[in-house]
This record gives structure tokens, C-alpha cells and sequence, in this order.
């Protein structure tokens, strides 16, 4: 599009959210071209330039964001909705230019309702400033991502993320009572005042996980729980990650309601957890977690510890368990995070039980056979449980990866093609809670089969242009 | 490049995003220029020669306070205000810096030097050496100090000349500038065993940024922040059952987060005096927003830091606050001068006087 055309699009963006609501030099764009993906922030690094948006609009309500949707309509322009840039999928880059929405001045509380513990927001509030909130009222939304601080509401949403907690309390999609959306045409809707219905297919989840495709998240109204009377973190260290995983299995079909088990497979005991927490352990170390109310809490406990011992766990005590528990954001910080020089990736991935052990081993082997010349390591930890799979959070590291750009993103697509792949085969997804984003986006065709009919003609009726975050979620470009 | 000395923090930073909600300017404005992993982007891209200074970019790191309530969220405290001033004073030398940085220039000669002198006595070899108050040009914050003084029978000389500590110069990167003002500080109060400074600023300046220019006092000179010294007297007495029940907002400057002596002796001197409510951000006071003077912002920028400065007028104000009180002239003077008399705004020494 030529300059004077931009001119004018940002002359009429100006009229509906305020010229000061407008982003429009290169320095204050660049954040809106980066999250926590790897590619991006690997050409960054070494030089390169990443896609950036043509223009940042910051809209302050609803009705801008359905206007700067209509004109963008009207120019044929891509919408890419950002919210904190926290996400690790690349979902936020704007492949094809366009506008972005930065959805932070969107972030009222609309109300707290104590009567059925839910809360509604605005989608832009910063994940913590809501906590805050709503641990004043005495409420927790128990929704404890890893990106707590930066991340939005609508960012929790938007890829079906998680948080630490989520094997007790379920995943933003399990939290999420409903949603106002703007839709590529412009039109702000309302999903249903609630999720369980029989009132024909559900339209909420639509608009969860598809990370902008279908629709701006602009308001949701979610779960919130009242702060716990007791939370307690215990660390068991297992012979080995079977054990560890047959332990975790029988807890969660036991339904003994643990908030939380992280299991680290042994690598990851032995690197992450000595290097974060200090513990310089062998074997397979889980962090489990019970809360609520103190007498049932000794009960679920009680009977989850006869479990752990049954299969060989050492109990390591409370204090191991409180560590991590304290120190449970340090592992994102630097240097505590994985960081350049070194090309990483995690691809977590979920199945049933009685296949992620197989999945992990598969994935394991596979990755370190074909990338030994590289000296890769592949370390996991299981860390959602589910009452019939368990998600693997696994990881690859190269500490020294090729150094031209190209080579680097190759080799980084390779090996992400493979895990998927087993991921797969074994009966797992492509993702289990980061989301698709540019990462992903060309397994997604491939995971869903022939279903993914039903996803493109959901894409070809509400967005025929593919004006909403184009090129992700396995949709094309913009036309 | 001064900016090159953290590199290892630019690094760190360039991707994190962990204290991005803390910003006091991130706050108010909500997007991804004005956060920290985006500034450290910036200037870890100009220090590898990928990108080099411009207006925007200057533009940017103008439009912030120093950010330390960033380095007090990292979990790794990394030097965030450290690698802004470098970067500014950078950008200074380079001739990016905004018009409203290359066109502040330190009053002198403030007009309320008689207004003060009456107060002092001038054979004390304690001095009063207002900093805080003449970077604001605020002659009520030294009045206060002095009547305090007076009121507890303590005789101290004021400096003999109203002269700038250079702070706000130093924040905007005009490092020659405040190494000026630093050296006829130093001579000014020669003579002198002990110097009672009025804030935050010109504690940081005197005890932390004269040494690392190489401009000192001499051996033996002990300088002590107002608070630690009104400690002494305030310890263990009942005082001020004229505020009984009012609700107190304690604002603490970014200037005491960056001295060795933090909010301490503040906290020790709010604890010493009874018959009131003390509310803290909701943060505490060594994770919370300042006021919108940090790193000089009201001059590079002043309209964002008014805009600062009223969002932490209505956090006072929804916390069922009375007063709000600042432990720097500066922060309170800024406060007042954004205030439409929805509380009252005080320095401690002005409160101690109610």
C-alpha cells in the first residue's frame, strides 16, 4: 500500500481512538513484532528485522475497537489483536502489516460478582493487576501463568493458556463463564451468560483458543475461587520418571484433587531443579500440591503420600515443595530463562495415560538420535494433570546452534517438524496450552484431518478476507 | 558508549517481560514502547551496532522516569535506572536529546535565600543543605525543616548558597552540567563536619553520583538524610493527636529507592508518631509508582508526568487517604502543582508542623 494511502488510514485511526492513541514510527512499533517466540527474537538478535505492524492503535472501548475493525474492513487491512506480547507461539506477528490493537487500555473491572464467584473484565487487564484486585475482595481467578505479569486477560484466553494451578482449578478455557467479542465484520456479540447449556453447539469456545482468528476477545467474565484456608507443596523424588508418572496417574484417577504435580524427568531434575532450586538430586522430582480446606486437604494428602511411597518416592518434605512454590516465576526470569546463544523450543504436548510415557520416550529418542551432531538435550517435566492424560512440557536446547540466520531457522523448524510428528503419532496434540500462533500454524491442517474443514468454513464465513491475524492457525493470507 | 558497561542487563531484559505492568509511565500509557524489555531492546540493538540513536529513540527513553521500581520487581534487581541514565547521557552527547532537555537549564539565584536565613544560625558546624527544595524551587519545604529545627531546639547553619545538587541535570543526561553544580556544591559547604540534606535527590547525588565523578567531600564529612535525623527526636514521643483518625498516604520518591537508605528511616519515623492511619501503595512503598518527578520526567516530559502525578492523587484519594505525604519536597512539589485541592499534599517536616 502506498504512504499517502497509510496517511489517510491513520488520519481516519486518529478520528476513532485519538491521534494519541496512535503508534506510528518504527521504534514504537518494534515491540509489537516480538513476543517470547524463538524466531523472532533469534532475527532480532543477530540484526535482522522482524515483521512489524504499518500502525499500533490503542483503543479505550469496545465500540473503537468494532470502528478501527469496520475501517480496516474497509481498506482490506490484517487486524492482529495484542495484548501483553507474552505469548512463546509468535501469535502477535503481524505477518502481512496492518493494524494492531493494543488491547491494554481496555482494562476496567466490571464487576465482582460474590454471589457467583465470577469477575468481569475487560480482556486488556494485565493478568496481576487483576489478581491484585481480586485478592482485595478476598477472590483469586487461579489462573497462575507463568506470564502472569505482563500477560492480559484476554492473552489467557486467546491461546487456551494455563497456569500452575490448573490441575485442581482447569485452564482459562475450563475458567471462562463468557465472552464479548468483536467480530471480523465489526459487529460486537455476546456468547451466552453461561457455558454449560443445551441450548445448541457452544459458541464461547469458538472464540477461545483461536487466538484471534474468529474475533477480538473484549470482555469476559470468568470463575474465580475464594482464597483457600490451606495451601501445602510437598517434593517427593522418585527412582524414576515411571514411577513418578504412575504415581501422578493414580493420584488423578483417584480424583484426589492435587492443585498441582510437576514431575521432572531426570534430566531436568538433574540440570533445571539443581540450577534453579539448588537440590542436586538423581532421579525424578515432583512437587505436588493440595488446598482448600485443611480437613479434606489432610485427607487428599494422606492418601496421595501412601501413593507416592508405593512407587518408591522419597519424600523430600515441605520445604523443597515451598521453594518451588516461591521461586515458581524464577525459571522465567533471566538468567534463570532459557536465553541466546542457545536455539530452544518447548512443544507441550498432551495424551491419555496410557500413551504419554511412550510419547515422551519416542519424542526423547527421536530428537537426540537425529540431532546428537548438535548436541542436543531434550528435558521434560509433566506439570497439567488431567483426569485421563497428563501434558509434557518438553523442551530442546542446543547450546550452539549455526550462526547464519537461515540455517538457524531451519534447523529450528526441523526439529519442531519431527516433534510434532511423534506428537502426533503417539496419540498427542500439536500444543496443550501455549497455542498455535506463527509457531505451529502450518500443523494445524495435518492435526485436525479433514475436521479442519469445519475450522475453515468457521474462518471463511465470519472473516471471508482473512483480515483477522492472518497466516496463523493454518489459514491463508489475506485476500 | 556509557551503555555498554550493561550489556550483560540489556541482554537479560531485551526479552523479559516480567516487570512490565510496575512502570510508573507504563502505567498510565499501556503499551510496548514505553516498557522496559522494549527499551532494553532498543539500546541492546544500538550497542550492537544494529541500530543507532535518533530522535525517536530518544523520544522513548525521555519518556520515563529512571524505572527503578522495575529493578525492585526483577528478581535480579538488574540495574534498570543505571542503563537509562547511560543511555540518556548517550544520547545527550550525541545531540538526540528532546528540546526540553537540551533547553533546561538549573535556576540560580532563587529568590527566597533572605526568606530562610533568618532561620539559621550560621556558627553551627551542622549545615541544611536543601536540595530537594531548590530542585523544586519550593522555599515552604525548607521553612518547615527549619521551624522543625527550631521547635526542638536544634541550631543548624543553612548552606550559604542556594545551589542546585545538579540531580535533575544529571537524570537528563547532562553529566558536565551536574559535575558543575557538584563541584561548587562541595566547595560551598567546605567547612562543615556534618550536612543534613532535605531529600532523597540530593542524597543520591551527594553520597552516591559526586564519588562515581570523582567529586567528594572531605574525609570525615558525615551526610545525613533529613529523616534519619529528625529520627532522633521524634523517637518514642506521642505526638500529633490533632490527626487523629485521618487517613495518611505515603508516597515514597524513586530518589530514596535508589540510596543506600531506602524508605527506612521514613517508615522509622512514621512508626514514632501516633494518632493516625498510615495507607502505603498498594504495592508497599519499595515496589510502588512515584509521583512522576523520577528521573527528571516533569522536565523532559512534563505533560506524562502530570499525568503521573494525578493517577497517584486518585490512588491516594480511593484509598480513603487525607494527606498524602512525600518523603521528597520534590515529589510533593510536583504533586501540588497537578492537585485541584482534592487532598492535601505534604512533606513530612510541613506534616510534622500540623
Amino acid at each position: 500500500m502506498r504512504t499517502h494511502h497509510w496517511d489517510q488510514i491513520k488520519l481516519e485511526l486518529g478520528s476513532i481512538v485519538g491521534s494519541e492513541n496512535i503508534l506510528s514510527t518504527e521504534t514504537e512499533r518494534l515491540g509489537y513484532g516480538v513476543d517470547y517466540f524463538w524466531v523472532p527474537r533469534m532475527l532480532l538478535d543477530r540484526g535482522m528485522t522482524v515483521p512489524l505492524p504499518d500502525v499500533v492503535v490503542k483503543p479505550t472501548t469496545v465500540e473503537q475497537v468494532s470502528a478501527v475493525v469496520k475501517l480496516a474492513n474497509v481498506y482490506r487491512i490484517p487486524v492482529i489483536p495484542y495484548g501483553g506480547g507474552s505469548g512463546s507461539q509468535g501469535g502477535i506477528m503481524p505477518l502481512y502489516g496492518g493494524i494492531t490493537i493494543d488491547l491494554k487500555s481496555l482494562n476496567q473491572i466490571i464487576e465482582i460478582n460474590e454471589t457467583s464467584q465470577t469477575v468481569t473484565a475487560q480482556a486488556g487487564i494485565n493478568g496481576y493487576r487483576l489478581e491484585q484486585a481480586l485478592n482485595k475482595a478476598g477472590f483469586t481467578l487461579p489462573h497462575y501463568a507463568a506470564s502472569v505479569h505482563s500477560a492480559t486477560l484476554g492473552g489467557y484466553l486467546a491461546p487456551r493458556g494455563s497456569g500452575v494451578l490448573s490441575t485442581k482449578y482447569g485452564k482459562a478455557e475450563d475458567m471462562v463463564i463468557s465472552l464479548e467479542v468483536v467480530l471480523p465484520n465489526g459487529d460486537i456479540i455476546r456468547t451466552l451468560p453461561v457455558p454449560n447449556h443445551a441450548s445448541g453447539p457452544g459458541i464461547l469456545q469458538i472464540f477461545v483458543g483461536a487466538e484471534g482468528s474468529f474475533g477480538i476477545i473484549t470482555e469476559a467474565t470468568m470463575r474465580i475461587e475464594r482464597m483457600p484456608e490451606e495451601r501445602r507443596f510437598q517434593a517427593f523424588l522418585f527412582p524414576d520418571l515411571h514411577n513418578g508418572l504412575e504415581a501422578g496417574r493414580r493420584i488423578m484417577l483417584d480424583r484426589l484433587n492435587p492443585c498441582v504435580i510437576r514431575l521432572y524427568d531426570e534430566p531436568s531434575t538433574r540440570t533445571r531443579i539443581k540450577r534453579i532450586l539448588g537440590l542436586d538430586v538423581q532421579g525424578s522430582y515432583m512437587v505436588m500440591g493440595f488446598d482448600g480446606w485443611r480437613e479434606i486437604v489432610d485427607c487428599q494428602e494422606k492418601r496421595a503420600f501412601e501413593i507416592c511411597y508405593e512407587h518408591g518416592g522419597e519424600e523430600l518434605g515441605r520445604e523443597p515443595g515451598n521453594l518451588w512454590w516461591e521461586h515458581r516465576y524464577d525459571f522465567y526470569f533471566p538468567p534463570g530463562t532459557l536465553d541466546f546463544p542457545w536455539m530452544f523450543g518447548t512443544m507441550d504436548t498432551m495424551a491419555t495415560y496410557d500413551k504419554i510415557e511412550n510419547l515422551y520416550w519416542k519424542k526423547k529418542v527421536a530428537i537426540e538420535q537425529a540431532y546428537s551432531e548438535w548436541n542436543i538435550q531434550y528435558i521434560a517435566h509433566f506439570s497439567h494433570w488431567y483426569p485421563y492424560a497428563a501434558m509434557v512440557y518438553d523442551r530442546f536446547i542446543i547450546e550452539e546452534p549455526p550462526q547464519d540466520p537461515q540455517q538457524a531457522l531451519r534447523l529450528h523448524n526441523e526439529i519442531w517438524d519431527l516433534g510434532v510428528r511423534i506428537s502426533l503419532e503417539c496419540g498427542g496434540v500439536i500444543n496443550e496450552h501455549h497455542g498455535v500462533g506463527l509457531k505451529l500454524a502450518r500443523h494445524v491442517r495435518r492435526q485436525y484431518g479433514s475436521a479442519f474443514q469445519i475450522l475453515e468454513a468457521l474462518k471463511n464465513g465470519l472473516d471471508p478476507h482473512h483480515l483477522f491475524n492472518p497466516g496463523k492457525m493454518g489459514f491463508g493470507p489475506p485476500g | 558508549m556509557r551503555i555498554s558497561q550493561y550489556e550483560t542487563y540489556l541482554k537479560g531484559c531485551r526479552f523479559c517481560t516480567m516487570c512490565t505492568p510496575f512502570g510508573e509511565v507504563w502505567e498510565i500509557v499501556k503499551d510496548e514502547p514505553h516498557c522496559t524489555r522494549i527499551r532494553a531492546l532498543i539500546l541492546w540493538q544500538i550497542l550492537r551496532g544494529y541500530a543507532e540513536w535518533n530522535e525517536d529513540v530518544a523520544r522513548l527513553l525521555y519518556e520515563t522516569t529512571l524505572d527503578s521500581v522495575s529493578q525492585a520487581w526483577c528478581i535480579n534487581h538488574y540495574p534498570v535506572p543505571e542503563y537509562i541514565l547511560a543511555a540518556r547521557a548517550d544520547i545527550f552527547e550525541a545531540g538526540f536529546a528532546p528540546e526540553t532537555v537540551s533547553d533546561y537549564s538549573v535556576k540560580e539565584n532563587l529568590s527566597w535565600a533572605h526568606r530562610i536565613k533568618s532561620f539559621a544560625k550560621d556558627d553551627s558546624d551542622t549545615v541544611l543543605y536543601p536540595g530537594d527544595s531548590i530542585a523544586a524551587n519550593d522555599v515552604a519545604s525548607t521553612e518547615a525543616i527549619l521551624k522543625v529545627f527550631l521547635q526542638n531546639d536544634q541550631h543548624v547553619s543553612i548552606t550559604p548558597e542556594l545551589l542546585s545538587c545538579g540531580g535533575l541535570a544529571y537524570c537528563l543526561g547532562k553529566h558536565e552540567q551536574a559535575k558543575h553544580f557538584a563541584k561548587k556544591v562541595v566547595h560551598c559547604l567546605e567547612g562543615y563536619s556534618k550536612i543534613i540534606v532535605d531529600g532523597p535527590l540530593s542524597y543520591w547525588m551527594l553520597t552516591q553520583i559526586y564519588p562515581s565523578m570523582g567529586i567528594e567531600f572531605p574525609e570525615g564529612v558525615e551526610i545525613s538524610m533529613i529523616y534519619d535525623y529528625l529520627n532522633e527526636f521524634y523517637c518514642n514521643r506521642d505526638i500529633h493527636p490533632t490527626l487523629d483518625g485521618r487517613y495518611i498516604y505515603l508516597l515514597g520518591s524513586e530518589f530514596s529507592r535508589l540510596t543506600a537508605v531506602g524508605y527506612g528511616p521514613l517508615k522509622k519515623l512514621f512508626d514514632c508518631v501516633n494518632g493516625f492511619a498510615l495507607i502505603e501503595p498498594k504495592d508497599g512503598l519499595e515496589y510502588a509508582s512515584g509521583s512522576g518527578v523520577g528521573g527528571a520526567l516533569h522536565i523532559a516530559c512534563p505533560a506524562l508526568a502530570r499525568r503521573v502525578s494525578q493517577q497517584r492523587i486518585v490512588d491516594a484519594i480511593q484509598s480513603g487517604a487525607d494527606y498524602m505525604i512525600c518523603d521528597s519536597p520534590l515529589d510533593a512539589s510536583h504533586l501540588r502543582s497537578v492537585s485541584k485541592g482534592e487532598l492535601q499534599i505534604l512533606t513530612l517536616p510541613e506534616w510534622l508542623q500540623l
